[in-house]
């Protein structure tokens, strides 16, 4: 009973939290105590997932919260005026205006760094973060855990860095910091 | 937060965001989609084949009788290494008995029932998991795309400044491109946290095996299965002389006695019928996002130990935890519902990508109709394709050849929509 009454009042404060934001958000001047208040609730839903189911409850919370949102987001589209303001043009650079060129060879150097420089690269990190996790004395298991989760994560950042950065020269030495890393733990062997 | 983000920063974002999108965004949109179906496999396999038999529980005895008959059935072929039996549940209240050759559905008492005809559903899933490529090649490139899914996350955000501020923001009554955008950033925004964990779980899933390899290749002499190891647990020695069926009813008993709450989803027979034989049940934890604990039997029934998935190290735990949080099994009808609104938000948020980037390019002046046509064609072809397949499926049978169907479908509508808008538009295009 006393879970129920835990687990209910988590999912009312995920809620509750996406209420005051809304409120909060629409003021014309920022509401530091609504502010706080919002992110408030939002934690203590979190606390009241991780308190009664751990990662389970947790994400049940967020979903409440997600769903919440969108309810709002509803309402907000269906009351919206027509909008006046005209929409954007911004440049996003992806391809070439009007006689501009191509430059296709760079552009699928960018893609080969991104894809297979980057793959290269954050398998490399994943296997120098799990030799850095066992030489700390970390289990097998969870070293092995650390590597799988190290390789995506590695790779979206060194994507986005690649892409962030101007000159092959950064982008190269970006890809080979983590390659560098990954030295040691190829010389020195298992930790094991 | 906008104070903090120089311009150039937010330029330079939205140039990654858009490249990465318009890269990715076809393929992204695609496996998007898929994944939504894919969230009701279970309820697509009764839609699919809905006259097998289908019960709440079945007894130890007869999942025995049902194991002995499915072995005795491939007698005189060569031995099926791994022997699945699902046992009935509420969202797939049906006992199927699968090999490395068949799958067929038990009755009730035990005896088989029938070939298991669930093509359509599986093609969904593989074209989700692999692009319908062979399995290593096509989980890489979905596990990539998890990975571009992750890029456009964080691009996104460091290229909108105002996105948080604005996020109750919907300015939906609007043809001019600001109600598209405003639909974009809000779902995406909202969406964050469901984006963020399905693309890093697909993205660790994809890339797991190439992962695994590298490790293996620096730490295990090149046996990758030796990196699984410690977390989902070891392979038995093989021992391939003959032997007995396992005892799989004197498992299920155990199971039953000494773990009343749980949820018995599998039994799985490891090299069965051999000398190394064993027996593994997939008992499911309630409120736990682990797919379940595996407990491990010997040949004879006799209980030997867990894996450790439920109990034992964090990166176990962490680990058997992904499969679900990205399949949204992990809370019955409600959670599937959820993800069912928010994967829908994520593939219009893949649509409306690529919409929103060529409505700025016609803004100034940028007319690209076979592009704009080939997009429609994605957006369109997919679902149509899918539904092709699907109608196909109930006038054909479970024989039909989805995969292929559906890639001459989408094929079709993408030069059929690029040739399409372009003959309607009657100018020549800017950059083709």
């Amino acid at each position: 009973m006393a879970n129920e009454m835990l687990f209910a009042a988590g999912l009312a404060s995920a809620v509750a939290a996406l209420l005051v934001l809304r409120v909060s958000w629409a003021r014309p001047g920022r509401s530091r105590l609504l502010n706080a208040a919002g992110w408030l609730l939002l934690a203590i839903s979190v606390a009241a997932g991780s308190v009664l189911a751990g990662a389970w409850g947790i994400t049940v919370m967020a979903l409440w919260a997600m769903g919440a949102a969108f309810v709002l987001l509803a309402v907000a589209a269906w009351k919206s005026p027509p909008a006046r303001r005209k929409a954007s043009g911004r440049r996003a650079g992806m391809l070439p205006e009007a006689g501009e060129p191509l430059r296709l060879g760079g552009r699928v150097i960018t893609f080969l760094l991104v894809v297979l420089g980057a793959m290269i690269s954050s398998i490399a990190l994943a296997i120098t973060t799990r030799w850095i996790a066992l030489l700390a004395g970390t289990a097998e298991a969870n070293a092995n855990v650390l590597a799988l989760f190290a390789a995506p994560l590695g790779w979206t950042i060194l994507a986005f860095l690649i892409l962030m950065t101007d000159g092959r020269r950064r982008q190269l030495a970006i890809l080979s910091i983590p390659i560098a890393a990954s030295i040691p733990a190829f010389v020195t062997g298992s930790p094991l | 937060m906008s104070a903090a983000i120089e311009p150039g920063t937010v330029k330079k974002s939205l140039s990654a965001h858009a490249a990465i999108g318009l890269i990715a965004g076809a393929l992204l949109y695609i496996v998007s989609l898929t994944g939504t179906v894919a969230v009701f496999y279970q309820e697509l396999q009764r839609v699919e084949q809905p006259n097998a038999p289908e019960m709440a529980s079945i007894t130890p005895e007869a999942v025995q009788r049902g194991v002995k008959a499915v072995l005795a059935s491939e007698a005189g072929q060569p031995s099926t290494t791994h022997l699945y039996v699902h046992l009935p549940d509420k969202e797939l209240p049906r006992t199927a008995v699968t090999t490395d050759t068949q799958a067929v559905y038990l009755a009730q008492d035990g005896s088989i029932a029938g070939p298991e005809e669930i093509a359509w559903s599986d093609f969904v899933v593989k074209l989700h998991y692999t692009l319908n490529l062979p399995v290593l090649v096509g989980i890489t490139i979905v596990g990539i795309l998890g990975v571009m899914m992750l890029a456009l996350a964080v691009s996104g955000v460091v290229a909108h400044p105002r996105i948080f501020r604005d996020a109750f923001r919907l300015r939906a009554r609007n043809d001019s491109g600001v109600g598209l955008a405003d639909w974009h950033n809000r779902l995406s925004v909202w969406t964050l946290p469901f984006s963020v964990a399905i693309a890093l779980t697909g993205a660790l899933i994809g890339l797991a095996t190439i992962t695994a390899y590298g490790v293996a290749a620096d730490d295990y002499q090149g046996d990758v299965e030796a990196v699984y190891g410690p977390i989902f647990g070891e392979e038995g020695e093989a021992d391939p002389r003959p032997a007995l069926v396992p005892n799989v009813a004197a498992a299920l008993e155990h199971m039953v006695d000494a773990y009343p709450e749980l949820n018995l989803t599998y039994a799985i027979l490891h090299d069965p019928m051999t000398k190394g034989q064993h027996v593994q049940i997939v008992g499911e934890h309630d409120r736990r996002l682990i797919f379940g604990e595996y407990y491990a039997f010997s040949a004879d029934g006799t209980f030997e130990h867990t894996a450790g998935l439920a109990d034992g190290d964090w990166g176990q735990q962490a680990a058997a935890s992904t499969y679900q949080l990205h399949f949204g099994t992990f809370g019955g009808l409600p959670v599937k519902l959820a993800y069912l609104l928010f994967g829908a938000a994520l593939t219009a948020i893949c649509a409306t990508g690529t919409y929103i980037w060529l409505g700025k390019r016609r803004r100034r002046g940028i007319e690209e109709p076979r592009l704009r046509g080939a997009w429609n064609g994605v957006i369109i072809g997919t679902p149509l394709a899918l539904t092709i397949t699907l109608l196909a499926r109930f006038a054909f049978g479970n024989d039909f050849a989805f995969a292929i169907t559906f890639w001459i479908a989408l094929v079709v509508a993408v030069v059929g929509g690029a040739v399409i808008t372009k003959r309607r538009a009657g100018a020549p295009d800017s950059i083709g």
